[in-house]
């Protein structure tokens, strides 16, 4: 605000007007001048037209007496004959002659008037008469010179004279007068003119003291405006002062503050560089701990990989060894049940009844065994890891029905009731399972129900679809199983307390192998029971890798699949992906699945699409219509390709039931450099890129 | 028992290298009516092979001398490729039965044996080699 209202009156002050300071006072200096120089020709005019006049006066009046000397004087002479007047004649009328050339040249105009010469002329004329008397009384004859100047002549011309000088005179007196009157017009033209020009003089310097006046006053103001904006200013600047001596203060506070920070942060770096210290000492002892800890973990890892191939290798000595027991033990039991069946047909002669009833214990007892041993055999193989699938499209329903038959005739016997309950929409269900598995998955639950439940009974089997399993269950109405055992049930070997006294006791490992069959298909089994004496139900869920809608349309080709005709194609493909790869300096690893059997059409593509989830966006999938599945897999190795191939080959199996998928991998760059070499060496020697039929997945 | 199927008359070739199994592979053979020679070991039953004119063989696989793969590759190397051999074995598993139809064996048959099964085989493959129909059901 304080400044809004300086910048205004410095708005007021004008600059003084020097131009015309300057200017007035020039015109008064040269005004004065004129003046001045006016004034003084005039006064000198004056004076000298004064003394001219005056002398005029006087020259006139010596002149009138210098004629009358010099008249006197020649007349006298010629009158008493005194030649001293003579002399007074001669010496005076030079002097008359110099007066009047004086006048003459003071007053020229009327000397050269007329009257003047006529004067002139009488004058000489009374010279020459003059002249002559004064000859003739030089030569003594007195009276011839008084005659001379009493002459008629020389008193006309002496009159003419007197004349003529009077009239000169008077002329002289008009023109001194009119000199006279001229200087007086010019002093009072300079007169008026002074009176003229002083006033306007005095009028300009009003003017410019009055105007010096304003701009004194105004400048006086705008200093008083000035001051007291400068007051103001002191006083801002002062409470500034105060504000920022205030501010000072205070900073110089908190500069102390910062100072005490300072110096604790100074103490807490110190403290943490201790620290930083201690921990770096911890460290690099804990950094030691780790490289001992890692080095310690690698010898595990490779005692681990020792113990995995002793494993491997126990594992095949294992399976060799049931192999072989497998084999020495039929060898016998082919001996007990051949030679029971010949006697039971009694080929060779008849068996009394008790013989008879003996030789059928021998045969059942020596198929029991056989039983068992096969069951033994299963299990380890499906521990070994050696049980594969034989997948084909099974019709549930069909399958369920004809595993019935199995103990029909055993449910007759024993007046047990056999219910199977199928819905009419799934009587064309089908999965992919392997047949022969399933059918002695239900035929073991079955046989159990029958082994477990009493006369009379009943005996049920049902099938139902829960989202995308199919679930096979048996109850019965036997003697059930307390909730304690039910778990254990399905560990090998298990009995429990009411199987192991039944009638006709079990091997213990039917359901391990029930169990054991199930989880290869990727499902599961469970049983309910009430308790003891409640019955007991039986369940198991198959996925359903294909679902019976989409069996439908496995003629036409699938929308999702881009088929290309050669392995070309695929190659052509890799080769871009080689080219992607090299320039952007990373690796990929082609794999190669396989499955066993080879898969449909379907199959594959039902495959493919569970692939499709664990597959990345840069990844590549191309499958062949032989069940074999291409798969890229961008910036992996071979090495770590074996962990999203392992999900793979558990969500395949899931899919497709238990499949057995193996794999082949290469890697770029390690396994070759060209898109031939890779596809040859995950394809084995045996394939020819040619002949592959190839399908490309996209994700669309 | 013999309602169905007849072996009678067939005749088999048995080899078997214990003397149990032989026993009762006579026993059988002897009840289905059927005439049986019997061989301990591959490379006596090649010479069999050469030497008769058999309807049936039942080889069992584990022998010594020379197994029963190695003896029926022999009998279909020589050009008999069309008498039927029946593998009789205790050794069941798949690869067993896969190694079987490989060596040239035309069918199988796991210990211990069923004597049923047993019969029907020899009747089948008895008359296919033969070239006619098992006759059924109407011999006593």
């Amino acid at each position: 605000m304080a400044r809004a209202r300086l910048s205004g009156s410095a708005r007021v002050i004008r600059p003084l007007p020097v131009k015309l300071l300057s200017g007035a006072l020039l015109f008064t200096v040269a005004l004065l001048a004129a003046l001045g120089w006016f004034a003084s020709t005039t006064h000198s005019n004056f004076q000298r037209a004064y003394a001219a006049h005056t002398r005029l006066k006087t020259l006139i009046s010596a002149i009138a007496y210098l004629d009358e000397v010099v008249h006197m004087s020649a007349y006298v002479a010629a009158a008493t004959g005194d030649l001293w007047w003579e002399h007074r004649y001669r010496r005076f009328e030079p002097r008359l002659r110099a007066a009047v050339q004086e006048a003459a040249g003071l007053a020229p105009e009327p000397f050269m008037s007329q009257a003047a010469a006529r004067a002139d002329a009488a004058k000489v004329k009374l010279v020459a008469m003059e002249d002559r008397a004064l000859k003739l009384l030089h030569q003594g004859d007195r009276d011839a010179a008084l005659t001379v100047l009493a002459a008629e002549e020389y008193k006309r011309q002496k009159a003419a004279y007197a004349e003529g000088r009077r009239e000169v005179g008077a002329h002289v007196e008009r023109h001194l007068r009119a000199a006279l009157l001229g200087r007086r017009r010019a002093a009072k033209y300079a007169l008026v003119s002074t009176g003229v020009a002083l006033p306007l003089l005095v009028l300009v310097w009003l003017g410019v003291v009055k105007m010096v006046k304003a701009y004194i006053s105004e400048h006086q103001r705008a200093e008083e405006v000035l001051q007291q904006a400068r007051d103001e200013l002191e006083r801002l600047v002062w409470e500034r002062t105060g504000e920022l001596r205030q501010a000072n203060e205070a900073l110089s506070g908190e500069v102390t503050e910062r100072r005490e920070a300072q110096l604790d942060l100074q103490k807490a770096h110190a403290e943490l560089e201790e620290r930083v210290v201690e921990r770096t000492a911890e460290l690099s002892g804990a950094n030691a701990s780790l490289k001992r800890e890692i080095v310690r973990r690698r010898r595990a890892e490779e005692e681990l990989q020792a113990a995995k191939q002793v494993a491997e290798d126990a594992s095949r000595a294992k399976s060799d060894f049931l192999a072989g027991m497998s084999h020495e033990l039929r060898t016998p039991l082919n001996a007990i049940i051949g030679f029971s069946q010949v006697l039971q047909e009694q080929y060779f002669g008849a068996l009394n009844e008790q013989q008879a009833d003996y030789v059928n214990d021998i045969l059942e007892s020596g198929q029991h065994l056989l039983s068992l041993i096969s069951d033994i055999l299963d299990l380890s193989k499906v521990e070994a890891g050696k049980m594969t699938l034989n997948l084909s499209r099974v019709n549930i329903c069909d399958l369920v029905q004809r595993s019935t038959t199995m103990i029909k005739e055993k449910c007759l016997k024993h007046g047990i009731g056999l219910e199977v309950d199928v819905p009419e929409a799934l009587r064309d269900l089908e999965i992919a399972a392997d047949e022969r598995k399933i059918k002695q998955v239900v035929f073991n639950l079955l046989s159990n129900a029958g082994k477990f439940t009493p006369d009379g009974g009943a005996i049920a089997i049902d099938v139902r679809q829960s989202g995308r399993e199919v679930i096979i269950s048996v109850s019965d109405t036997g003697i059930g199983i307390p909730a304690e055992e039910q778990k254990k049930i399905f560990e090998e070997f298990y009995q429990t307390a009411a199987g192991s006294a039944a009638k006709a006791p079990g091997t213990g490992l039917g359901l391990s192998l029930v169990k054991q069959l199930v989880k290869l298909h990727g499902g599961k089994v469970w049983v309910k029971s009430e308790g003891r004496g409640k019955g007991s139900r039986f369940s198991f869920a198959l996925p359903m890798a294909v679902p019976g809608a989409k069996e439908e349309s496995t003629e036409a080709e699938p929308p999702e699949v881009n088929v290309i005709s050669t392995a070309n194609d695929l190659l052509a493909c890799l080769g871009d992906v080689i080219a992607d790869s090299r320039a952007a300096n990373r690796q990929f690893t082609l794999c190669r699945l396989r499955t066993e059997p080879e898969l449909s059409k379907t199959e594959a593509v039902a495959m493919a699409r569970d692939i499709l989830e664990e597959k990345r966006p840069d990844d590549y999938l191309a499958i062949d219509w032989n069940g074999h599945i291409h798969l890229v897999l961008h910036a992996i190795d071979a090495e770590q390709a074996k962990i999203p191939l392992g999900r793979i080959i558990r969500r395949a199996a899931g899919a497709l039931g238990q499949v057995d998928v193996t794999y082949t991998t290469a890697t770029f760059p390690e396994d070759g450099e060209t898109a031939d070499a890779l596809v040859k060496k995950v394809s084995g020697a045996r394939s020819k890129a040619g002949e592959l039929n190839v399908g490309v997945l996209t994700d669309a | 028992m013999a309602e169905e199927l007849s072996c009678t008359g067939l005749k088999v070739l048995v080899a078997e290298d214990t003397p149990v199994g032989q026993k009762l592979m006579k026993a059988l053979l002897q009840a289905f009516g059927c005439v049986a020679d019997v061989v301990a070991n591959g490379r006596e039953a090649v010479e069999k092979v050469r030497e008769n004119d058999y309807d049936v063989v039942l080889m069992d696989i584990m022998m010594p001398v020379m197994d029963g793969l190695h003896a029926t590759r022999a009998i279909r190397a020589s050009g008999n490729d069309t008498l039927p051999i029946i593998a009789l074995t205790a050794a069941v598993t798949k690869e067993d039965r896969e190694r079987s139809r490989a060596a040239g064996l035309n069918d199988f048959l796991p210990k211990p044996v069923d004597g049923r099964q047993l019969k029907e085989k020899i009747a089948k493959w008895g008359h296919a080699s033969l070239g006619s129909p098992p006759p059924s059901g109407t011999e006593k």
